[in-house]
């Protein structure tokens, strides 16, 4: 596939990396397209982790990223300036997919988490570890409790620990005061725990 | 220095803490080296959270390159056109994936898709459309054919045993269904995907569409094609066989999430024949005379045993056969029938086989020749 597309890293973009994301931001404002290709290039991965996230069917999430898109585009000249490009698109994205998952109720299909088939997993400090079947059976049983959670127990989760998004942060994109914000992550660390010390006990007495 | 009251679970969510264990600084260690000296009972707490910390999965889902690529593209071509350099003059028009006629037929976002492609991207290009296509649309049609809203616009064709059909499609395809076997598809069967769930067996000759594949579902196996023809079998639960005659097709699985999730590419002679239990598809060569003469009325043996006789007959005719005692020896048995009713048939196998049958209404008796 060659075309126009620019890839991250590439020397049109290296610029825009040294830049602060409110000047990144601005210059998309003003109508600078190469700033707004580097936008998503930069997010896209993320936002569509993050979306997935919130609802696994990848089509419904690509479709959500390029309305999210094109409306940002279109009305640029109506948006205010950030400094935090990914939680304003987290927030957009959201919304985005809420409205989709409304309209479209009908047409898509909504598949269970469950299918863990298609569910890439990345264990972000243990990436490379040698595969030991003790292990694995551990991720893969720890891994099902995370996605056991209730859907906004586990999109606290996912936009606290692994987005680090601040409470603050994750109340806005969730439209729920922070004291909702922690409670809901307190009842997912807590069932997570539950489940994680389990998983490790069971497997440490079967090894014995 | 507070986290007095602190357990697992504040650790586990205090920012400080995580970022000590999966990001440390300098400061960090000093911080809780320093705390853990002055409460030295919170060992046991720190460790679990710890563990926690490290422990939890990130879920992760990727697109890939192209699909990344594909999307910005979509953005790009739909966004103003004020500063696009270099994305005029040659413009190749390449359809999207079909979610763009599903979405027009049920009054969705229609998004205009124009490309600027390399002469030898091009090629690549609808391959790749047609295979990620597959892959992107999936959940659409699928559900299109299975949901409840929309089942009152499908039509179904349905043979009874004894006796097959063909049936002509709105976009030009022609389907001959063996007996025994149905079909059924959407009403506006040529405005949304052309797709087609089998029960039984049937022979394909496909119309030329580049831009709307034609899909057969049978059991858990989809076979996409653009213009070929090609049969495919699954009278049997958990094995279905695609033979492909001209053209070229994908056959993939499904699962139970309908998900597509194994394929294979089939060239004109080569056949394949998915096994549930196995979870494989098994591809070789076959002979056209074998899968293909049942709809020319052509009844075709092959090394044959008495039961596949017996029940392929049964099958075709719309009768019960019973056998009354046991033949001597085991069955291999070739033979082709060209449009003969039953009892020819069976007097010629019969003859072969040393049995003889008699007739009661729909039921036949086989006696073997002692």
């Amino acid at each position: 596939m060659k075309g126009d597309y620019l890839h991250i890293g590439s020397e049109q973009f290296i610029l825009w990396k040294e830049r602060s994301d409110s000047e990144v931001w601005t210059s998309f404002l003003k109508g600078n397209k190469t700033a707004f290709e580097y936008i998503y290039q930069k997010y896209v991965d993320e936002l569509f982790s993050y979306g997935m996230n919130i609802r696994s069917n990848r089509s419904l999430i690509k479709d959500s990223i390029q309305d999210l898109f094109i409306d940002l585009w279109n009305r640029r000249k109506y948006l205010s300036v950030t400094d935090n490009i990914k939680f304003y698109l987290f927030r957009s994205l959201r919304r985005k997919i809420k409205h989709l998952i409304e309209r479209d109720k009908k047409l898509y299909d909504e598949h269970p988490l469950e299918n863990l088939s298609f569910v890439e997993i990345v264990f972000p400090f243990e990436q490379k570890l040698i595969a030991q079947q003790a292990n694995d059976e551990r991720k893969m049983k720890i891994k099902r409790s995370l996605l056991r959670l209730p859907e906004r127990q586990r999109e606290v989760i996912n936009l606290i620990f692994f987005e680090q998004l601040s409470y603050e942060e994750v109340s806005e994109i969730l439209s729920i005061n922070i004291k909702s914000v922690y409670t809901l992550t307190w009842k997912a660390v807590t069932s997570l725990k539950r489940n994680i010390l389990i998983i490790s006990f069971l497997l440490f007495v079967s090894l014995m | 220095m507070e986290y007095k009251n602190y357990k697992v679970e504040d650790f586990v969510l205090n920012s400080r803490f995580r970022r000590w264990i999966l990001n440390p600084q300098k400061e960090d260690h000093l911080h809780w080296e320093e705390y853990l000296k002055k409460h030295p009972e919170k060992l046991v707490v720190i460790e679990e959270a710890k563990r926690i910390v490290t422990e939890l999965p990130k879920i992760d889902y990727r697109l890939d390159k192209e699909e990344k690529s594909l999307l910005w593209h979509s953005i790009s071509d739909n966004i103003s056109s004020d500063i696009s350099p270099g994305r005029s003059a040659k413009g190749e028009v390449i359809p999207m994936n079909s979610d763009v006629v599903l979405k027009k037929a049920s009054g969705h976002r229609i998004i205009r898709k124009k490309k600027n492609y390399l002469k030898i991207g091009i090629a690549a290009a609808i391959l790749l459309l047609l295979s990620l296509s597959i892959f992107f649309n999936r959940n659409l049609i699928l559900s299109a054919v299975d949901d409840e809203s929309l089942r009152a616009e499908l039509i179904s064709k349905q043979n009874p045993w004894g006796q097959k059909s063909t049936v002509f499609l709105t976009d030009g395809s022609e389907i001959v269904l063996n007996s025994g076997s149905s079909i059924s598809f959407l009403k506006d069967f040529e405005e949304h995907q052309r797709v087609v769930k089998l029960e039984g067996e049937a022979f394909f000759k496909v119309a030329k569409d580049r831009d709307r594949p034609f899909r057969v579902i049978a059991n858990n196996v989809v076979t996409q094609a653009l213009g070929t023809s090609f049969n495919v079998n699954s009278y049997s639960d958990g094995k279905t066989n695609v033979a492909l005659v001209t053209g070229k097709v994908v056959v993939t699985r499904m699962n139970s999430d309908k998900k597509l999730v194994k394929s294979v590419y089939l060239e004109p002679g080569e056949q394949t024949e998915y096994v549930e239990a196995e979870n494989l598809f098994n591809t070789k060569p076959f002979s056209l005379e074998e899968i293909t003469s049942w709809k020319d009325g052509i009844i075709y043996f092959s090394d044959a045993d008495s039961k596949q006789v017996f029940t392929y007959l049964e099958n075709w005719y719309g009768v019960k056969i019973i056998q009354s005692n046991q033949p001597k020896e085991k069955w291999n048995y070739t033979g082709e029938f060209n449009n003969l009713d039953l009892k020819n048939v069976l007097t010629s196998i019969g003859f072969a086989m040393n049995f003889d049958f008699t007739k009661d209404d729909k039921t036949y008796l086989i006696t073997y020749q002692k």
